[in-house]
């Protein structure tokens, strides 16, 4: 049974989206949670960070309803890759609620990851329509901003007009260096602009980089990093705070 | 290097965000009014709505479910911008009644591949705008589209060819499958004008038309002869009424006989 659909978006590139759908998913699989990360983005990124091969049949087949394999990575952990394909027109003209319909035949996953593109709102859009929980990634700058204010305000529109789209959402900071003005001070703003919004940061770590350099899921790579404590705390936010309200997480990692 | 000051720094970032929100919404109907023209959307897709404004009459699905088995769908269902079902009640659960049913099973799949229905995706929310909806709905069903005889004769045509007969009255013996009442649900006009169309006797029709404005003509001239003052209006014409006024009584006598 799914129990978490988490669509990881923000518009702008580089803001770490597929970075922080790689972590949750392999901290949640690492706890004993069968986890699938689609991946929006044409680049195909998501699998080759997590050590499938990207150009294997993935998220364009499974919204023309093709029924492509999902790839396992490591224990309960599997991808859909990104690609080219998602570029084509039939993927293009496919109704934007389509990836929401495919993912009803997955049920061996208890959580699904969406990694969205950067700039397309097309895809993009298929994952909010699919999710029910939605991490709005920027870094500390205006820029990564500007495009986490164009998401969250079409969330909010979506929630607005009831139409399907995560009923909880929350801001994530990328490569936190607190040694940077930026990165002190525009979290604090950002907060002042969005007070009911929750906030998460992940501070900037090698280890982060060094799993996806070699391809191995993070909590394979490097569990012992600082940084597990920083997705730990993404983790419980998602499992108390939204859709279940309970502690299944906690549950799952003391059995 | 004087301390740089970060209070303000997002004031730009969040303008300027709210102006591109704001151009995201255009293009997004844009693209919602292109679309909104004609489409397919999976039938698993198609909502229904919260609250059934008509309850669906059985039979009436039935003979859709005949219908469309030959015909396929004619008038596309018509959906909101999250599919829920705004006008097609009948037509979307007949549907569904012949993808369950194993003898239509040739006839689903050659109407609808994978699933796919014809719609009409109207550019707004139902939830949002229900006023908007209803209006959609009430003008569905008043007004349909008006065949003209010749495409009625073309569908009778198709429905004959998969076996519907055109019988006048009595009970249907088993198996029998009747054309004129299928034809008149298809294209929402009485049986009497399906019968008409099929006999071709339109022109018929059309004479009486004719002789009918003749009638209203000669009506109005007398009423405006009693009625118009004197001095109102042309005084040849009213020399030259009583005149006009025979003739047109013998054209429409002419008519009758």
């Amino acid at each position: 049974m799914i129990r978490f659909k988490i669509a990881v978006c923000g518009r702008k590139g580089g803001v770490g989206k597929t970075t922080t759908s790689t972590m949750l998913a392999s901290y949640l699989a690492s706890i004993g949670m069968p986890v699938l990360v689609i991946d929006l983005d044409p680049q195909s990124n998501a699998g080759f960070a997590l050590g499938v091969d990207p150009l294997q049949p993935g998220t364009a087949e499974l919204i023309l309803r093709q029924f492509p394999t999902p790839i396992k990575a490591c224990e309960n952990l599997y991808v859909l890759p990104g690609g080219g394909a998602l570029q084509d027109r039939k993927v293009e003209q496919a109704d934007s609620s389509e990836l929401a319909f495919a993912i009803e035949n997955l049920k061996e996953f208890e959580a699904i990851i969406f990694d969205c593109p950067p700039g397309n709102d097309l895809l993009e859009r298929q994952a909010i329509i699919a999710a029910d929980i939605a991490l709005v990634c920027t870094d500390a700058h205006p820029l990564g901003i500007l495009g986490a204010e164009r998401v969250i305000e079409e969330i909010r529109y979506r929630q607005d007009q009831k139409q399907d789209g995560p009923q909880y959402y929350a801001l994530v900071i990328t490569k936190v260096n607190k040694s940077r003005v930026l990165d002190k001070d525009l979290p604090k703003e950002l907060a002042k602009n969005h007070p009911d919004v929750p906030q998460f940061s992940i501070g900037q770590n090698t280890d982060i980089s060094w799993a996806a350099a070699t391809a191995t899921p993070f909590m394979q790579s490097t569990p012992n990093s600082k940084a597990v404590a920083d997705i730990d705390a993404l983790a419980k936010w998602i499992a108390r705070d939204t859709v279940l309200k309970d502690t299944v997480l906690s549950e799952l990692a003391n059995g | 290097m004087a301390k740089r000051d970060t209070s303000n720094l997002l004031d730009r970032t969040t303008k300027a965000g709210a102006k591109l929100s704001a151009k995201d919404r255009q293009v997004d109907s844009r693209r919602a009014e292109e679309r909104g023209e004609l489409n397919t959307a999976s039938l698993n897709s198609i909502r229904n709505r919260n609250v059934d404004t008509r309850p669906l009459t059985m039979t009436h699905v039935w003979t859709l479910v005949e219908s469309i088995a030959v015909l396929g769908l004619i008038e596309p269902l018509v959906v909101d911008q999250d599919k829920v079902l705004l006008a097609g009640g009948h037509r979307l659960e007949a549907i569904k009644r012949l993808r369950e049913e194993h003898k239509y099973a040739k006839a689903y799949a050659e109407h609808f591949p994978d699933d796919q229905v014809p719609v009409r995706i109207m550019p707004f929310v139902a939830a949002a705008e229900p006023e908007r909806a209803l209006q959609v709905e009430v003008a569905e069903n008043e007004q349909r589209r008006d065949y003209t005889p010749a495409e009625v004769r073309r569908l009778a045509e198709r429905l004959m060819d998969a076996g519907f007969e055109r019988l006048s009255g009595g009970r249907p013996k088993n198996n029998q499958k009747f054309l004129i009442p299928i034809l008149s649900s298809v294209v929402g006009k009485n049986r009497r004008t399906i019968q008409r169309y099929l006999d071709n006797i339109d022109n018929k029709g059309a004479n009486i038309d004719i002789d009918t404005y003749l009638k209203k003509a000669k009506k109005s001239l007398e009423t405006w002869q009693e009625k118009a003052p004197n001095g109102h209006g042309s005084g040849q014409l009213r020399q030259r009424l009583p005149e006009i006024l025979e003739l047109l009584k013998l054209a429409i006598s002419d008519g009758d006989t």
